[in-house]
């Protein structure tokens, strides 16, 4: 049996089905991926992991124990650290990560060494006296997870750690999860940056409308996309009108456009170049820059849902 | 882990630097203006009187006392209510700030939880209440009669019933402002039925269904020296009361998103 299994589980809010059949497996050690869009059902599959909600149906074993059978044994084994902050403003960083560890069963000088720990790794220790409140937006997510991490739980769920931070926090808090997993956590981390999950987790699991439409190591996924390379363009302004032109070359499955760049996804890219640049010279577009490039997990999510994952 | 609850809880509202003093203050500041104004005034009636009746004088002289008893003792109800609407709030706030969420994360159960917040809330609100008895007491000649274990009992049992009753209000709403405004409400309505501050008589037996009437009558009776047997109904009332509040705060808490 795998370190965490979910097996048929499906929760539902009303008529809604938030969660979908999903079955998955999580070895020990492993950093997991979830990626999806923000509504996916990211989220829930995370709370009914964490106890917070209950499934409709499906199991979940954590270790070999069933969650439901032993809801407070499985929750001792984990940390969460969820989406929003939450901690108390009114206490300082040092009372905030003590009391949540306390919650767990930590005490007396064991508890306060895992304090003063839990602050050193996330860089807050000179902090320490402070209210949150004070603190800056990457100071907080810190804390965030500071708080989930003091009493070293087996199995660290997070749920977009680095929502609304700026890069250096949130290099800060990437590398933060490595050490984490070095040190023998299990991670279990959800995004909708597919670049985050792309550097960090060892296998992935993607989910949209409460299912999990592929699970696998990066490479796995990629073998899901009919072509494994895109062709790139950097223009100095963008024509929505060549869009059409060009989804009419024969072969061109989708058009990602961020800014002033063109992903387009096609079938053998390198034939299709010439024909693009056609197309764009045709509709006096200027090109800056092309290239061929790895199809990543957002070209993946594109091929199998035909949405982009931050639509 | 009811304990570590407890403390957090009593850190978190003494942290709050504005609150105590307010809490106490505002109370005190008003039994004392309503002593104040007792004396200006019935001395005045007195001397208009007192060529004529000397039997009023003494009927006023009892009225300027049971005034300020009356006001002191029902303020003191009012007022732990009013904290039982800051207790609700902490609650709600857990639940805005999503500390809530985080703690039901953790191997405690609810029931910890809320057993918890009640015994942190509850020693606050005790500090808050024994400030303001032992300020009135020593400060302004308010008399709360010989028994400080039955003054104590009652006090736990309306610090009880106010708390439990905002539990029931931070289950039900997630906006503080909300869930304060009609609890709030319910606070000064009930205040008003109970007569506590009118003395105008009883609604038609409206007060009956008002928790002030309960421990305002039994701080009165207290304060005249009578024993137990006199007040023994209000506490099975405040009881009962604070043991339905419970009930329905706990029921209500068992849902799923009771976090939210």
């Amino acid at each position: 049996m795998s370190y965490i299994e979910l097996a048929s589980v499906i929760k539902r809010y009303g008529h809604a089905i938030a969660v979908d059949n999903i079955s998955l497996t999580i070895e020990k050690g492993e950093i997991f991926g979830l990626l999806g869009p923000n509504g996916a059902g990211k989220s829930t599959t995370i709370k009914v992991l964490v106890g917070l909600l209950k499934q409709n149906s499906g199991d979940i074993f954590i270790d070999g124990v069933d969650i439901k059978s032993a809801p407070l044994e499985t929750k001792k084994k984990m940390g969460f650290v969820p989406q929003d902050l939450a901690f108390y403003d009114g206490l300082s960083a040092l009372e905030n990560i003590s009391y949540f560890a306390s919650l767990y069963g930590v005490k007396g000088s064991r508890l306060k060494e895992l304090t003063d720990e839990a602050l050193a790794f996330t860089g807050l220790y000179e902090k320490r006296r402070e209210k949150p409140k004070k603190f800056s937006g990457g100071m907080k997510r810190r804390l965030n997870i500071a708080c989930a991490i003091a009493h070293q739980p087996e199995i660290i769920i997070m749920d977009e750690p680095t929502v609304g931070i700026d890069p250096q926090s949130r290099n800060h808090i990437l590398n933060s999860v490595k050490e984490l997993n070095h040190r023998g956590s299990t991670i279990i981390y959800t995004s909708h940056y597919m670049e985050e999950v792309e550097s960090l987790c060892h296998r992935v699991g993607i989910i949209d409308y409460g299912k999990l439409i592929a699970c696998g190591k990066k490479e796995e996924l990629k073998r899901l996309a009919r072509t494994e390379e895109k062709i790139v363009i950097e223009m100095n302004e963008i024509n929505y009108g060549v869009l059409e032109a060009l989804k009419e070359i024969d072969g061109v499955s989708n058009i990602i456009v961020e800014d002033n760049v063109l992903d387009i996804m096609t079938l053998n890219p390198q034939t299709k170049i010439q024909e693009v640049l056609e197309t764009l010279s045709g509709k006096g577009i200027a090109v800056r820059n092309i290239s061929l490039k790895e199809t990543d997990l957002e070209g993946i999510f594109l091929e199998l849902t035909g949405r982009r994952l931050r639509d | 882990m009811i304990i570590k609850v407890a403390l957090k809880s009593i850190k978190l509202m003494f942290k709050n630097g504005v609150v105590l003093p307010l809490l106490i203050g505002l109370p005190l500041s008003q039994i004392f203006l309503i002593k104040k104004m007792m004396e200006v005034v019935v001395p005045s009636s007195q001397q208009m009187l007192h060529s004529s009746i000397m039997a009023v004088v003494y009927v006023n002289q009892g009225i300027e006392n049971t005034m300020s008893q009356s006001y002191a003792a029902s303020l003191l109800v009012m007022f732990i209510l009013i904290t039982g609407i800051m207790a609700s709030s902490f609650l709600i706030n857990e639940k805005e700030q999503k500390t809530m969420m985080r703690v039901f994360s953790t191997p405690i159960k609810k029931l910890e939880y809320i057993l918890g917040n009640l015994l942190g809330h509850s020693v606050f609100m005790l500090c808050i209440a024994l400030s303001i008895i032992f300020i009135t007491k020593f400060a302004m000649a308010i008399d709360w009669g010989n028994s400080l274990l039955w003054i104590l009992i009652v006090t736990m049992l309306v610090i009880f019933v106010a708390i439990t009753m905002g539990y029931c209000f931070a289950a039900i709403f997630s906006k503080p402002k909300l869930a304060n405004g009609i609890m709030s409400f319910v606070v000064v309505v009930m205040t008003f039925l109970s007569g506590g501050l009118t003395f105008n008589g009883a609604f038609g037996g409206l007060n009956q269904f008002t928790i002030n009437k309960w421990g305002f009558e039994a701080y009165l009776a207290l304060m005249r020296g009578e024993s137990f047997s006199a007040i023994r109904l209000n506490l099975i009332v405040l009881l009962a009361l604070g043991i339905a509040f419970t009930l329905i705060a706990a029921f209500a808490f068992r849902r799923e998103n009771a976090y939210e």
